[in-house]
């Protein structure tokens, strides 16, 4: 039983189906990556989990308890974070008031805490704490918007492409830090172009063609795997 | 050296001071308009006439507290009639979202859509305040009309030219100042403040994060009709109270928001300044203004006017006009128009 599962989903955007019974699952502190070339369903297969598209069927699991029925901003509630790929900072918000508002939903007061916890994962955020996040570069963006997620406590935290346009340099450092993250025991659900990296940190990697699963294994068996270097990895 | 003075007091009488007082009128309105955009992403047409409609409330409340003898000693008693004036805006502005914008909003209508509710509204504010209290002019102030006299200036300095400061002037100048600052610490500093800037940057994103867009909203229409109240009532206690000004008033009020960025509160008071300073100082007849720097026979024969008074409008659509073809985003980059 893992801790998120979005099981035999199957739906789309109104129009013909995307997703064909594809399933994904993340377990606590592991890090999930769905990779697969472009128009394969990855994007749209996390949104589902989030609750961002209806399903014709299938089910969405999240500590065992089905989520299904929930809009996004309750799944936010029920603890999940999401980081979209554009669109994920407020632009013209300081760093520190970005932080602020992905704890808008939390009414305790350990949001301090919380957001120093942040500063700490991303130092050069403490740096900037009082910038307009669409002033920071790519690389830092991406943190922000990272830690904007990590605002709420979430258990799990997902992620759409979030090193879509950043150096090679940055993407290392910020896989760096997704690992840090899974570490404190948050399950990492994340769609990701740079595949050969990212199955590199992944515990459990999904290769999707077409909306449907097509491997399903270790990112370590993956990248192992010769088909999947042939047809995926470009050898 | 008096004559350079004798020219100052008179950029200063007619020139610094009336372009200061309608400059922060045009801020209050412009504010409001530039909020109204960045959170509900319209140009609320009704804006003038919301004025217009909170200004009358002020009035009828002003009559009933002289009615009974309560006055505010030197200061206007509208002032004392201004939070009454307040409440019944924002109820009818929640009225409006309720009963017109809110229908569009569900539906998630084009902008332009709103932009021509809002002009329906504009009818029907303007048809209520006309219906309540006429159109005729009305002079609304009492108390002290006079903080320096033209009379008394001139007995104290010994200069030629007077400068009268209006009680009125300096109300407008003061409470602009107050409101602004407590617009801008709430947007600033409150977490409803920061949820509002954030929903307006990114709705999305506001969503997200479990920020209210109802709240917002509703929040977004409290202040924006008692930013309109104020801004009204200034208005007509600085001029005279007529509905169909209030009307007019929404060119350079617009010609304020969009010079200055549409949706930036900051651009919204700059431009309020730079479109009241620009149609008073281009409007102004500077004959007098020379006759005490140019000898005699340098004097030109005209008024050096540059533009008769009845052309005042002319001069924000101008300011619209170069602003859209030269910077589009305002002064300080607001919204794509």
């Amino acid at each position: 039983m893992s801790y998120l599962i979005g099981e035999n989903m199957v739906g789309g955007y109104g129009g013909a189906d995307i997703l064909h019974a594809c399933t994904i699952a993340v377990e606590k502190g592991e890090i999930a990556v769905i990779v697969g070339p472009n128009g394969a369903g990855k994007s749209t297969a996390m949104k589902a989990v989030f609750g961002m598209l209806n399903l014709r069927s299938g089910a969405v699991r999240l500590d065992g308890r089905d989520i299904g029925a929930l809009s996004p901003q309750e799944r936010v509630r029920a603890g999940m974070g999401f980081v979209p790929q554009t669109g994920n900072v407020f632009r013209s918000l300081t760093v520190e008031e970005n932080l602020e508002m992905g704890a808008f939903i939390r009414d305790d007061d350990e949001v301090r805490e919380t957001m120093d916890q942040v500063f700490a994962l991303f130092p050069v955020l403490a740096e900037k704490r009082r910038q307009p996040a669409g002033e920071l570069s790519g690389g830092q963006r991406q943190q922000v918007a990272v830690g904007r997620a990590l605002m709420t406590r979430p258990k799990v935290l997902m992620l759409d492409e979030p090193t879509a346009g950043v150096s090679p340099i940055v993407m290392d450092e910020l896989f760096d830090k997704i690992v840090e993250v899974a570490r404190t025991g948050i399950a990492i659900l994340m769609v990701e172009q740079n595949a050969r990296q990212a199955l590199a940190i992944a515990d459990r990697g999904y290769v999707l063609v077409q909306g449907r699963n097509r491997f399903t294994d270790t990112g370590e068996a993956l990248l192992a795997n010769p088909e999947v270097r042939r047809s995926f990895l470009g050898g | 050296m008096e004559n350079i003075l004798n020219a100052l007091v008179i950029l200063a009488n007619f020139i610094i001071v009336p372009g200061l007082a309608y400059g922060a009128q045009l801020a209050l309105g412009a504010l409001g308009v530039t909020m109204i955009y960045a959170v509900l992403r319209f140009s609320n047409f009704a804006h003038g006439d919301l004025m217009a409609f909170g200004a009358m409330l002020v009035i009828l409340t002003t009559w009933a507290m002289q009615g009974w003898g309560v006055s505010f000693g030197p200061l206007p008693t509208a002032l004392l009639a201004l939070p009454f004036g307040i409440i019944g805006a924002i109820g009818l502005v929640l009225l409006s979202d309720r009963m017109v914008y809110r229908f569009y909003r569900e539906k998630k209508s084009s902008p332009v859509t709103f932009v021509i509710a809002s002009v329906g509204l504009m009818f029907i504010y303007n048809a209520l305040t006309r219906f309540f209290i006429g159109t005729e002019d009305i002079r609304f102030e009492d108390g002290e009309r006079f903080i320096i006299r033209a009379a008394e200036f001139r007995a104290m300095t010994g200069l030629a030219e007077p400068l009268a400061l209006r009680t009125s002037q300096v109300i407008t100048v003061v409470v602009a100042v107050a409101v602004v600052a407590a617009v801008f610490w709430f947007l600033q500093k409150t977490r409803t403040g920061k949820a509002m800037r954030a929903y307006s940057d990114n709705e999305d994103l506001a969503l997200l994060s479990g920020i209210d867009p109802k709240r917002v909203v509703m929040i977004t229409w409290m202040i924006a009709a008692a930013l309109a109240t104020i801004a009204g009532t200034l208005y007509g206690l600085d001029k005279s109270f007529r509905p169909f000004n209030f009307f007019l008033l929404l060119l350079p009020i617009f010609a304020s928001a969009i010079v200055g960025g549409i949706g930036q509160p900051f651009g919204a008071i700059a431009g309020g300044f730079v479109v009241a300073f620009s149609e008073v100082s281009i409007t102004y007849a500077y004959r007098r203004f020379l006759s005490h720097l140019l000898p005699e026979e340098w004097m030109p024969s005209g008024l050096v006017q540059l533009l008769s008074t009845d052309y005042k409008f002319a001069v924000s659509f101008v300011i619209l006009v170069l602003v859209l073809l030269v910077r589009p985003n305002g002064i300080f980059k607001g919204r794509e128009i």
